[in-house]
């Protein structure tokens, strides 16, 4: 029999020869799914093959257990490398899966006829889960879109949309529809033939493989068979029996390499199919397919507007029923305007703009996460096979020697040790993936000590953590990494950013770091609030100063940490300039956490941009004195300042023009809880000791709580040295006249010394 | 009213300077109208966003930009609600209010100036006192408003900066929208709007806070925010055409700017209201001023006039700087430090 004309029905008349309709789809499609549904229960077949790889047959009879909800992917695997791999996700509206379960209802055995993944897999290239295909096949160009744009369309999806999914089809209607597509296609195919494109042979081994299961089934005593595939293969489907047909697909499947493959289905999320990235299916709008799938009928718009009404109502965004109606006008009038059968997504998002959000994004905003995406997550039944994160975790466990265990186990680690340190970033990578089986007791704190401490607990949660977040990777690093990430996307603030780096350089996951590194870089050259820049800046400088990081990653840490730095040095003086009794004690502590990390860091042009600031900070009006105090010790502390400076400055502060009050504060942050300064500088003593007997009475007063507490952080020795000076006087020593050294017990003394430093005596 | 367009006329009504493509339209237009609308729906929309008619006519683009949200005010339109344009000042929203009216009911003039001064008459009726002491109240001696007379013939009206209007005087419009009817309790009497009344208000988004509008108003408009231009060559479009417009009307020759250097400024402004550089490589902080197409607009024919002028006779953009930096500094603090950093950043490119 040789068949030219594409057309289904008429390319298998009646007669001896079973009766085959091929119904082509459009992957993802709500549109196509209502057409299949039409189709096979008009005219139902013996047999129903699929577009899915063969080994899918194993599972399939899963999509009919009642713990199966949409969406889920088929997870396809090589065994014993989670890492390649390939999802195949399924929507309640995806043509594939409303004929499964139409086929389990029914009772039609089901026949996957797709190019079998361990072919497929056996040769794939990259560590990364491949994407699979869209609207049927991974041209390099996409039909429907060069179609849409011969129609006068800018936008594919919206051609599909007007041209096959608002059909309505139904009965002989659908077979109609299924002909005209399968015409379309055909006309495509003339120009962009796989056949003849040799780059294309991966698409010409699946239609190959998938004309052998049509045959196949034509082999037996099936009298009607139904094959749902992507449209774009109905061309190649039609010529099944054409003659050298069966030779030549033969050949093409011929000498393939193999690998052991495994599946199963995992859970996925609406959220998931919608992402563009990842291993998304490139459906922007799935709860919107799922609303026209669900809801089909004249009433389509105006439940959706009245939906999309409940749920601003709950968003507290007022929102009356008049609104809805009002909407609804707005999307069909639109629609007529834009000559199109039914109100789409960019007519609903148009009117909810214009009527609901008063032109704003807003409600499309929130509607976008419930409605348009949709918050659906699917759920497989327990019988599923293990998924791979769940598998890699078990090896990982087992080469950590760890073992989950319920009852509650604290794990000392030393890091020096390689299977400690392995564990740690095991336990690190499970905490940023949200697998609640161990928590950090104690961390390696301030100082980047080699201990850490773990409380470990296995619980049934960690399971179903296992089993939600397969989608983010097969391994534990891959989907730990992907995890830092999306919640990096999401992160409010730049601390939150260098805590998740922090964390990813904890986890040792090297390609996360490099991303969150960019980020943060990104964040920070638009933050210029200096508390967060600081709270920023600490997390990272101890990450740059005692973290495990790759020389790469090293120098673009390096390079935000020196943005982070610069900003802050920049940012200092106007940060410094007015502030209160409260906010300038906050202020001082991040000054002093800034010095630290710049010490970390040991970057000199950092910390003298640094003390430049503090050097004009110390010579501004409108600073607290605690502030300028403090300044102008770190300056003394790094000999910015000579001392003749630190005490005209001291001396200016406590100069009768400056209020008590002030100049107390001055002293507070200038002695800092450290009196040493006092008892070596006789001149800084003296000006303090006249500044005090100088104020008048009710000065003095005032001052008096400020000076205490200034002097109550002293050590109690300093304390009553520096009261010993100012008895004697200033210009005397006391010490020299009253201690009487005894020669050789001072020998024995400095022998020791020069023993620890090292230096001969 | 005079239908004739004397030639001295400075800024003629759209339905007059455009009336060759209007009449073209119409002639080709076989689709369904509204009632009272002189063009279907779809025209309206090719006479804003431009494009070529079946008779080879060219109807030149009104608004550059979107033709989404044009869609969106026609369709409003058609189903009797009424428009609010929104949008930073610069943003063509008083122009597409014009064009919407000239196209739909072939008279853009029945207008309402909000201003904070304008009073209640102004969008329902007055008196003439003089008739109406010596006759009594009647018809004969009531002024009607702008929205009154759109009601009666059946047309666009159109209120400019609604949010500046008192809150008395926004109330006053809620019958009217709601209803399609204003009372006249003197007379007894009522007009009662005709197919084709509709009204369209504009209003600056950062206005919001001078007569915000009450929310029972604003639930009888649909609105449509008019955006700054989404790309620098559609922004460059814009402010050469209308720079050349403004520049023929003040007799600046239009080499005084040439091309080139319209783009640098349109690049800053765009840097700066989006914070980032236009090769995304870099951020920027962004100033408190609204940065707006208007604004680059000012500054490029303040630029050529003071170099026609006072200078070589072409603008350099060394000099346009500046102008730049009156439109960005406008918080002495914050913006400086901003200006200064961006500066910077151009030095370093």
């Amino acid at each position: 029999m040789t068949v030219t004309a594409p057309a289904p029905v008429r390319a298998f008349p009646t007669g001896l020869a079973p009766r085959v309709r091929l119904l082509g789809i459009r992957h993802h499609g709500p549109g196509s799914a209502r057409a299949i549904l039409s189709a096979l229960s008009a005219d139902p077949p013996d047999v129903l093959l699929v577009e899915v790889p063969a080994e899918a047959e194993r599972i399939v009879a899963l999509v009919g257990h009642d713990d199966m909800v949409p969406p889920v992917a088929m997870l396809g695997h090589v065994v014993g490398r989670p890492d390649r791999a390939v999802f195949l996700p399924f929507a309640s509206f995806s043509p594939e899966w409303v004929a499964f379960r139409w086929a389990i209802e029914h009772d039609v055995p089901v026949r996957c006829i797709d190019l079998p993944l361990r072919f497929s897999l056996a040769t794939g290239a990259g560590d990364q889960p491949q994407l699979t295909d869209v609207t049927g096949g991974g041209r390099p160009v996409d039909p429907i879109a060069d179609l849409a744009a011969a129609a006068g369309y800018d936008d594919p999806e919206r051609w599909w949309e007007d041209v096959i999914e608002h059909r309505s089809p139904s009965g002989t209607d659908a077979a109609e529809v299924f002909a005209a597509l399968a015409d379309v296609m055909t006309e495509l195919r003339s120009r962009t033939d796989p056949e003849l494109d040799p780059a294309d042979v991966d698409e010409r081994r699946r239609e190959a493989c998938m004309r052998i299961g049509l045959r196949e089934a034509m082999a037996t005593d099936a009298r009607r068979i139904d094959v749902v595939c992507g449209a774009w293969h109905v061309p190649a489907l039609a010529p099944v029996d054409a003659p050298g047909r069966a030779r030549a697909d033969a050949r093409a499947l011929t000498g393939l390499a193999k690998a052991k493959v495994a599946l199963t289905w995992v859970p996925w999320t609406h959220r998931r199919l919608a992402s563009a990235t990842g291993y998304g299916a490139g459906v922007t709008a799935p709860g919107w397919y799922d609303h026209l799938f669900t809801h089909h009928g004249p009433d389509v718009i105006v439940r959706w507007f009245a939906q999309a009404a409940r749920i601003l109502r709950a968003a507290d965004v007022a929102t009356s029923a008049a609104d809805v109606v009002e909407a609804t006008r707005l999307a069909h009038s639109l629609a007529g305007l834009r000559g199109r059968p039914l109100a789409g997504l960019a007519e609903v998002g148009d009117a909810a703009r214009a009527v609901l959000g008063h032109g704003s994004d807003q409600p499309m905003r929130v509607l976008s996460a419930d409605l348009v995406v949709g918050r659906r997550i699917g759920a497989v039944p327990a019988s599923t096979p293990m998924v791979p994160l769940a598998r890699d975790l078990a090896d990982e466990q087992r080469r950590c020697r760890l073992r989950p265990e319920a009852g509650v186990k604290t794990l000392e680690l030393d890091l020096r040790k390689p299977l400690d340190l392995r564990r740690s970033h095991l336990l690190h990578r499970l905490e940023l993936l949200g697998v609640p089986w161990a928590y950090e007791a104690e961390g390696r704190g301030t100082v980047g000590t080699f201990r850490e401490t773990w409380q470990l607990r296995w619980e049934p949660e960690v399971e179903i953590r296992l089993i939600e977040s397969a989608a983010l990777g097969t391994t534990v690093a891959s989907a730990s990494a992907a995890s830092a990430l999306q919640r990096a996307e999401s992160a409010s603030g730049l601390a939150e950013l260098t805590g998740l780096l922090e964390r990813a350089l904890l986890a040792d996951l090297p390609d996360a770091v490099g991303e969150l590194v960019h980020t943060v870089g990104d964040r920070m050259a638009v933050s210029a609030d200096h508390a967060h820049l600081v709270e920023a800046l600490v997390p990272l400088a101890r990450s740059l100063r005692y973290g495990d990081v790759r020389s790469t990653d090293a120098d673009a840490l390096r390079t935000v940490v020196r943005g982070i730095a610069m900003r802050i040095g920049a940012g200092l003086v106007p940060a410094a300039v007015d502030l209160d009794d409260d906010t300038s004690e906050v202020f001082a502590r991040r000054l002093r956490e800034t010095q630290s990390a710049l010490a970390l860091v040991g970057e000199a042009d950092l910390i003298a941009l640094f003390h430049r600031g503090l050097t004009e900070i110390v010579e501004r009006d409108r600073v607290h004195g605690l502030v300028q105090g403090l300044a102008a010790r770190m300056l003394a502390d790094a000999s910015e300042l000579s001392e003749a400076d630190i005490a005209g400055r001291v001396s200016r502060a406590l100069s009768a023009g400056t209020p008590a009050l002030e100049a107390a504060a001055f002293v507070e942050g200038f002695l800092g809880g450290a009196g040493t300064v006092l008892v070596h500088d006789p001149v800084l003593l003296g000006l303090l000791d006249d500044w005090l007997s100088s104020l008048a009475a009710d000065s003095f007063v005032a001052a008096l709580p400020l000076v205490r507490r200034t002097f109550g952080a002293f050590e109690a020795a300093e304390r009553r040295t520096i009261g010993e000076r100012v008895r004697f006087g200033r210009g005397g020593d006391p010490g020299h006249e009253r201690i009487e050294l005894d020669p050789e017990r001072v020998a024995a003394g400095l022998t020791t010394m020069a023993h620890l430093l090292g230096v001969s005596r | 009213m005079s239908a004739a367009t004397p030639d001295d006329i400075l800024r003629p009504h759209a339905e007059h300077e455009f009336a060759a493509e209007l009449a073209a339209l119409a002639a080709g237009d076989d689709r369904p109208r509204p009632p009272q609308w002189r063009l279907s729906p779809q025209a309206v929309v090719t006479y804003l966003v431009g494009g070529t008619l079946a008779d080879g006519t060219v109807v030149s683009p009104k608004y550059i930009g979107e033709r989404r949200l044009m869609e969106v005010a026609v369709a409003t339109l058609a189903t009797d609600r009424a428009l609010l344009l929104l949008g930073l000042p610069g943003t063509a929203k008083t122009w597409v209010s014009e064009h919407l009216a000239a196209a739909i009911s072939g008279d853009s003039t029945l207008l309402v100036q909000g201003t904070a001064g304008t009073a209640e008459e102004a969008v329902r009726y007055g008196w003439n006192y003089a008739r109406l002491l010596a006759e009594g109240p009647s018809t004969n001696a009531l002024v009607p408003s702008p929205v009154y007379r759109a009601m009666e013939r059946g047309a666009i009206v159109r209120i400019e900066e609604l949010t500046r209007l008192p809150g008395d005087v926004q109330d006053a419009l809620i019958t009217v929208l709601s209803e399609k009817v204003m009372p006249i309790p003197e007379l007894g009497g009522e007009v009662q709007a005709r197919h084709g009344f509709n009204l369209i208000a504009t209003a600056n988004d950062r206005d919001r806070g001078v007569n915000e509008l009450s929310s029972a108003l604003r639930r009888r408009f649909n609105t449509v925010i008019l955006p700054t231009p989404a790309t620098i060559d559609e922004e460059v479009r814009i402010v050469s055409q209308r720079v050349a417009a403004l520049g023929a009307s003040l007799a600046l020759p239009p080499a005084a700017a040439p091309d080139g250097e319209i783009r640098r400024v349109v690049e800053v402004f765009r840097e700066l209201r989006h914070g980032r550089s236009e090769d995304g490589r870099i951020k920027f902080k962004i100033p408190s001023g609204t940065m707006s197409t208007a604004e680059a607009i000012s500054v490029v024919v303040q630029g050529m006039s003071l170099a026609v002028h006072l200078g070589t006779g072409s603008v350099r953009f060394d000099d346009l700087l500046h102008g730049i930096e009156a439109s960005v500094v406008r918080d002495p603090v914050h913006d400086t430090v901003v200006w200064r950093e961006y500066l910077d950043s151009l030095a370093d490119r």
